[in-house]
């Protein structure tokens, strides 16, 4: 993808992802206007915390027009997560960036009201209510449909909308130890280990996002109907197991957590340089094998039939590791990087933020966005991926305060700034 | 396409997949999974490396079957004159292509970007690679650990003690195929419905891991924060950790919201601490960590792991315990859920594999076959691209495909 939008200049990126907007909603309302393959999406998010709205936010990453309702007063738990600066959660910055927020209480009368007139006029709605909540409100789908008929509802739930376990509570935590992820992650001496950032919400926000697209184009492209769509979090990362079901079915061989040993190539793993650095390595075939073979001065390797091929190396995976651990013993890191790379053998040192922060691949492909903060002045964030070629991304704001579009979006249903003020009163919004 | 009547989101599209391994054979799985048809492209002979991977039967990994479900198989060198020729002719034909080679490598093998756009304009092109398409990295070998090393993901996995482990899959290719095939599907979406014509999309297996590390950006950026490994706990989110029980199990707890807690506090018999102003609040909690943490500890080593999940499940506390591979094919909620399907396959009999994520009401995906041999579907495909019976046996024997 030469050309394009993917300059070598990352200020420049961030500059025009600015000036786009800008440049083309001059004078309208909405200062900082989308573009991108989804401008003029309409999508309502009703959801907390993290897998649904992460979905919501690379929706409004490419242009979609995102509105977050939130509980009048409380707002979404996000907003209370660590770290602060200046009493701004860093966290709910970053993840309700591009969106615009609204209060509305679903459990008022009222509140419904406001509710379906908004969806009238929506394209999606992500959700994720403990299944039932929303039918024990008496917002059903069936309501939606009828103010609704192309909405295509997105629901996100810990273990879906049916089955034994669907009214449990479903957090991340528990739902990955659900979905095996947990018991093979970690050292064999020690408990398994859960991952250290919310990988789960991450990754059904990923699914999320695919089947709302999926759904949308077979709506749009097809002539097809509006449709719900039902995520869990367990499935989502159930869904990256496959290997370990399919050969459990056919071995019932149990996959146990082995630390670095984990890997279904050798050599690849976590080495450490003569200066004290952390380095993975990874050789997934023969060919980049024999690359490192012979890097190391072990040309021998690449014919004697104990290392030639990678199924015997993984039999003999300690002691392979073993020679490769003390080569790196032997090299600095940076000393090792550059070899590597001439040689085409993937190896990389394990980066911290601060490492992150300087390096110059991460500043060459902008993939660190500087967007403003009314608050914390300017924040990094990162940049909109995947890349597109004609129709790229942009960040244009980050988490709103709550309630800060509840005038622009009320107003635009219709509603009077008297009777805003009334519903605010009442604890509507 | 197959001859059912189930309606699938992306029937009619075309996919062709030039990779190997799993980012880019990931992505194209879910697409077929949804109703594209993948024309998966492997060097004669040699294959796809995933065919010899971790568990064999018969000489092929069980993983292959998994991967490749729903694929079919085409055998071609492209990089011989011949071989070029013919997936220029696919590509003509095609929506979607998938590669990833380190950038440059299609390119020299003479499917440049000017040349698939002359060939096709309405071509949509996912590029899968390390390091992405441009940036002083980008010729670097990248693969998944690799990814997962410099998008900061690796740095806090494991204990403080020890060096950073790796997850137990391979989480850096997984998420760099989601987000490739979201960005097909947004291309899709903007070619078909917006009449925006092709493009070219750009994924870098470190950025997918990155895009997972939000709020450590800020983090670092405003308060000079760098997160180290902290085993199962969750920094800044208390409490949320793994509890060894009295029968020797582990459990999973995760009470770190503010009614949630209360809750917990009730279940563990202490009603004294209810409403008291140090654990009212997250931000308070997190202060009050060790504590919290040595309490839960202790109630739950005097429990066994199923007294523990009643009791805790009776008051909607979010735990669970850690499932392995038996335990999942035994449990009721994934059968329920369809999520382990019984498949037919000639080489193996009857296997089980993992449903389908997500469910659409209207347009689920379809599970149609599992990994085909290799050149499977040689015949069917180049003949539908108008190469006749002869033709296709003089490339078998000169080896082009």
């Amino acid at each position: 993808m030469e050309g394009g939008t993917n300059s070598k200049h990352p200020n420049e990126i961030s500059q025009t992802q600015k000036a786009q907007p800008s440049e083309k909603t001059a004078g309208t309302e909405k200062p900082n206007a989308a573009n991108g393959p989804l401008t003029g999406l309409k999508v309502l998010d009703i959801a907390t915390v993290y897998a649904a709205p992460f979905a919501t936010a690379l929706l409004g990453d490419y242009g979609a027009d995102v509105i977050k309702i939130e509980l009048p007063g409380k707002g979404d738990p996000v907003r209370g997560f660590h770290p602060f600066k200046d009493n701004e959660s860093l966290a709910w910055a970053a993840i309700s960036r591009n969106k615009r927020a609204i209060t509305l209480n679903l459990k008022k009368e009222k509140g419904q009201q406001l509710f379906y007139q908004l969806l009238k006029n929506q394209d999606l709605l992500f959700e994720n209510f403990r299944p039932g909540t929303l039918d024990q409100w008496g917002v059903t789908v069936q309501k939606m449909r009828e103010v609704n008929p192309r909405l295509i509802i997105i629901r996100v739930s810990g273990y879906g909308q049916t089955g034994p376990y669907r009214t449990k509570a479903g957090f991340g935590t528990p739902a990955t130890a659900f979905s095996g992820y947990t018991y093979i992650s970690g050292y064999p001496d020690k408990p398994p280990l859960s991952p250290p950032i919310s990988l789960v919400d991450y990754v059904t926000g990923l699914f999320a996002v695919i089947g709302a697209l999926s759904a949308l184009y077979h709506r749009d492209a097809k002539g097809g109907a509006g449709q719900e769509i039902d995520v869990s979090l367990f499935e989502s990362m159930f869904r990256l197991l496959e290997v370990a079901v399919a050969t459990y079915d056919q071995t019932n061989h149990i996959t146990e957590r082995l630390g670095n040993d984990n890997t279904s190539a050798v050599p690849v793993g976590t080495f450490q340089t003569r200066d004290g650095k952390w380095m993975v390595l990874t050789t997934s075939t023969d060919r980049t094998f024999y690359r490192l073979a012979d890097v190391m001065g072990r040309s021998d390797m690449k014919t004697d039939p104990r290392y030639a091929t990678n199924i015997e190396r993984v039999k003999r995976r300690t002691e392979v590791h073993a020679i490769v651990q003390e080569w790196f013993k032997a090299h600095d890191a940076g000393e090792i990087q550059e070899i590597f790379d001439k040689n085409g053998i993937p190896v990389s040192p394990i980066y911290n933020m601060a490492d992150i922060f300087q390096d110059p691949q991460y500043k060459a492909r902008g993939a660190l966005v500087e967007v403003d903060h009314p608050v914390l002045g300017k924040i990094k964030l990162p940049n909109v991926i995947p890349k597109f070629s004609q129709t790229p991304g942009t960040v244009r704001k980050t988490g709103a305060s709550i309630g800060e579009h509840n005038f622009e979006i009320f107003t635009e249903l219709g509603l009077s700034l008297e009777d805003i003020n009334e519903l605010k009163e009442e604890g509507v919004i | 396409m197959s001859q059912n009547n189930k309606k699938l989101p992306l029937s009619g599209i075309r996919v062709v997949e030039l990779g190997n391994l799993i980012a880019g054979p990931f992505c194209t799985k879910i697409l077929a999974e949804f109703g594209a048809e993948v024309i998966k492209i492997e060097l004669p002979k040699v294959g796809d490396p995933l065919r010899n991977w971790r568990i064999l039967h018969n000489g092929t990994s069980l993983w292959w079957y998994v991967q490749s479900r729903n694929k079919k198989c085409l055998t071609l060198d492209v990089r011989t004159p011949e071989g070029l020729e013919v997936i220029k002719k696919l590509l003509k034909e095609s929506d979607v292509l998938v590669e990833n080679f380190r950038p440059g490598t299609i390119a020299k093998w003479g499917l440049t970007p000017e040349v698939l756009e002359a060939l096709n304009p309405n071509l949509i092109v996912s590029h899968i690679s390390g390091y992405g398409q441009n940036g002083p990295y980008s010729d670097r070998p990248g693969f998944g650990s690799i990814g997962e090393a410099m998008g900061g993901l690796r740095y806090i996995t494991g204990y403080p003690d020890r060096p950073p482990v790796r997850v137990g899959i391979s989480i850096g290719d997984s998420v760099a195929a989601l987000y490739s095939v979201i960005g097909i599907l947004l291309a899709l979406y903007y070619r078909d419905v917006k009449d925006g014509g092709g493009q070219e999309i750009d994924v870098a297996l470190y950025e997918a891991v990155f895009s997972l590390m939000e709020g450590m950006i800020p983090e670092y950026d405003k308060k000079g924060v760098i997160r180290e490994r902290t085993g199962s706990s969750f920094p800044g989110i208390v409490p949320t950790n793994t509890y060894q029980t009295k029968d020797g199990k582990y459990l999973v707890l995760a009470a770190n919201s503010d009614n949630i807690f209360q809750r917990l506090l009730k279940v563990m018999g202490r009603e004294d601490l209810v409403g008291d102003e140090r654990f009212l609040t997250n931000e308070n909690r997190v202060k009050n960590q060790d504590f919290i943490e040595s309490m839960i500890e202790a109630w739950v080593q005097e429990r066994t792991l199923d007294e523990c999940l009643k009791v805790l499940n009776d008051h909607a506390i979010p735990a669970g315990r850690i499932y392995n591979a038996e335990d999942i094919i035994h449990d009721p909620h994934y059968r329920a859920r369809d999520m382990i399907v019984e498949m037919e396959n000639e080489a193996l009999g009857t296997v089980k594999v993992p449903g389908i994520v997500p469910k659409l009401s209207r347009t689920p995906g379809e599970l149609k076959w599992l990994g085909p041999k290799i050149g499977e579907h040689n015949l069917e495909v180049l003949k539908a691209i108008g190469l006749s019976e002869e033709q296709i046996n003089q490339m078998k024997e000169r080896g082009v495909i």
